[in-house]
């Protein structure tokens, strides 16, 4: 891509895009993997909850044909300011993300999409996924179970196998209850927004100022997931203070049940076994190996 | 051809000009482009332009069922009338369409609660067909058996012609692997129809069926009413005809989850109940392939323009849930009690 302009002082090529030099400030050109559509439904997001007073989260430029994002060769970018993302598996970050999460949860909160945008919706899936996951454990315990000999990746997995699948029905039962649909009930009337994806690239810093800067699978959702994502992502022993710093802002009440049984599935261990179930790849031992210490399987 | 050009090419064979815009009473300030309709930005608000395929009869049927419905049900599309006062407009060549846009958003069928919702709904929409005309044209009473035949026919017919082939494609080598297996799927399901009460129940059990049941053709707006958008395919049919269509969009991509279709019966019982009868009528429409037949007529027919890696990614995948579709049929008997 070629950029030029008289304020342009310089313009470097990054891994997600270009950081460009201007004469008094510094711009980040990110390519972004999703649609116009549904950038648009961000943006409008992002300029609500900005609008109400929330301003911990990245903002997008608008550029001079008024829109938040640009195509280049078949791409979407959008322009942003630089940030400084920082790790959220230092204790001190992922509990201000805590602080953050519920800040945006309870300012995004009944937020309307305009007309012509296409709101993205993400009740359930998270579940109907968790959902196939466990099936995709019970075919593999029944495969296992039918067969005397054992390859490598098989006799790695079977001493886990019991506490995948207790973990995983446990978290079933909760998820399939009726309190379960009555949460998301509630969370569909007041119109939930989440960030949906939480990770290492999620927080940000500016001018001493913390952000949240992975935006772009806001969705409508339930906040529990969200929480129970971030809870996840971090320190074991910093749940309860995570939870406890998320409920001063808190939307609503928690479902603290819910909110357990999205902690307990074990979904990293689980997409290893599909993913050997499809591929039937023993390197995937090594994989197996550092899901089950994320999931803190035993 | 890439599915976003196939839209493409349908969509250029609008006429977009202002004499057709000025055979409706709304001025149109912009037109743009979605999947293969139009949004046009009007004085009256957002509108649909849609170019249909099928014959002014079909859409005057069509639109006059839809108002019978809306007595009943009212969240359903409306066909905005021409200034000469009919559901469409004929400009060079096309027949063209108008509804509203509906402000809402698409259904999703991971979320139970949009599930339940879509079900009952489904249920109030096919009671609101009590007293509806029916007449020769989109009407599929009595012929579910003779369709199933004549589907038979041609999945033999595929079985034979790729036999024929020297050169075998990919498509081909798959297509024989499974064909025995899913002809004799539909032999079952003919078989259970024949065996059921379809033809009784096809004396007074029949509704205006949507006939697809797509999860973005069902709109949920800001108060949490479903609405049904594209009509196309919808015919007087019995109710069954529906659920499997619906029960099959949900689970397909789900891993042929019965819990799914659990959640739809008990959704659509709570409004409409289904005897043990209808029930059956209902397995016997879920044990035909329609997806393998769909996948083997489009291949060799040629009634759709992908290229040959597409069709072969389609029907590996089709092959490729077998055993989770025939674990799906078992468990869905052994709770419906048959």
């Amino acid at each position: 891509m070629e950029l030029k302009g008289d304020k342009i002082k310089k313009v470097e090529k990054v891994e997600d895009g270009y950081v460009v030099y201007m004469l008094d400030k510094i711009y980040h050109l990110k390519k972004v993997n999703i649609k116009e559509s549904e950038l648009l439904f961000i943006n409008e997001v992002i300029e609500y909850v900005n609008n109400k007073g929330f301003d911990n989260i990245i903002k997008f430029q608008r550029l001079s044909n008024g829109k938040p994002y640009m195509k280049y060769e078949g791409d979407v970018y959008v322009v942003i300011d630089n940030y400084n993302l920082i790790d959220l598996k230092k204790d001190i970050n992922a509990l201000c993300y805590a602080s953050l999460l519920s800040k945006f949860h309870a300012t995004a909160k009944g937020f309307v999409a305009k007309f012509e945008i296409k709101p993205s919706v993400v009740w359930g899936k998270r579940l109907e996924k968790y959902k196939n996951l466990y099936r995709v454990l019970e075919k593999f315990i029944d495969e296992v179970s039918s067969k005397s000999k054992h390859n490598e990746f098989e006799q790695q997995v079977i001493p886990y196998l019991d506490e995948l699948k207790s973990r995983s029905k446990k978290s079933m039962k909760v998820l399939r209850s009726f309190s379960y649909i009555d949460l998301l009930e509630t969370s569909m009337k007041n119109k939930e927004i989440v960030l949906y994806d939480i990770g290492k690239n999620s927080l940000a810093e500016k001018d001493s100022r913390h952000f949240i800067y992975n935006v772009f699978d806001i969705s409508y959702g339930l906040i529990e997931e969200d929480l129970a994502v971030l809870i996840k992502k971090c320190n074991k022993n910093l749940k309860e203070n995570i939870i406890d710093i998320y409920k001063e802002n808190s939307p609503r009440e928690l479902n603290i049940d819910v909110l357990e049984a999205y902690i307990l599935f074990p979904e990293n261990t689980l997409k290893v076994i599909r993913d050997y179930v499809k591929q039937r790849d023993l390197s995937l031992i090594d994989k197996f190996k550092k899901a089950s210490i994320k999931d803190g399987v035993r | 051809m890439e599915y976003k050009f196939r839209d493409k090419v349908y969509l250029s064979t609008y006429m977009l000009d202002a004499e057709l815009f000025d055979k409706y009473n709304f001025l149109v300030e912009d037109a743009v482009p979605i999947r293969s309709v139009f949004i046009l930005k009007t004085n009256e608000g957002l509108k649909i332009l849609k170019k249909v395929d099928y014959k002014i009869e079909e859409i005057e049927y069509i639109y006059e069922v839809l108002n019978h419905i809306r007595r009943s049900y009212p969240y359903i599309i409306n066909f905005k009338q021409s200034v000469e006062g009919k559901p469409y407009v004929e400009y060079e060549g096309g027949v063209y369409v108008v509804f509203d846009l509906i402000e809402g958003r698409e259904c999703i069928y991971e979320n139970p609660v949009d599930l339940l919702g879509a079900s009952r709904s489904l249920a109030k929409l096919h009671n609101a067909s009590n007293g509806i005309k029916v007449k020769d044209i989109r009407n599929n009473l009595y012929k579910m058996d003779s369709n199933i035949i004549k589907k038979i026919k041609e999945l033999n017919m595929c079985r034979d012609f790729a036999d024929l082939h020297v050169n075998k494609t990919d498509f081909d080598r798959l297509f024989l692997e499974y064909a025995d297996y899913y002809i004799e799927q539909a032999n079952l399901s003919l078989k259970e129809l024949q065996e059921s009460d379809y033809r009784k129940l096809c004396r007074d059990k029949y509704v205006l069926c949507h006939h697809d049941l797509a999860h973005h053709n069902i709109i949920v707006d800001n108060e949490d009413n479903y609405y049904f958008v594209d009509f196309d395919y919808c015919m007087i049919d019995l109710p069954y005809h529906d659920l499997c269509n619906f029960i099959t969009k949900a689970i397909k991509h789900n891993m042929w989850n019965v819990d799914m279709a659990d959640t739809i019966l008990q959704g659509y019982s709570m409004i409409r109940k289904l005897e043990p009868n209808e029930l059956k009528v209902l397995y016997a429409y879920l044990l035909f392939p329609q997806d393998f037949y769909d996948i083997t007529i489009s291949y060799y027919m040629k009634t759709r323009g992908w290229d040959e890696d597409e069709f072969f990614e389609k029907l590996k995948r089709k092959a490729e849930y077998k055993e989770d579709r025939e674990k799906f049929l078992k468990d869905f008997k052994e709770l419906i009690q048959i």
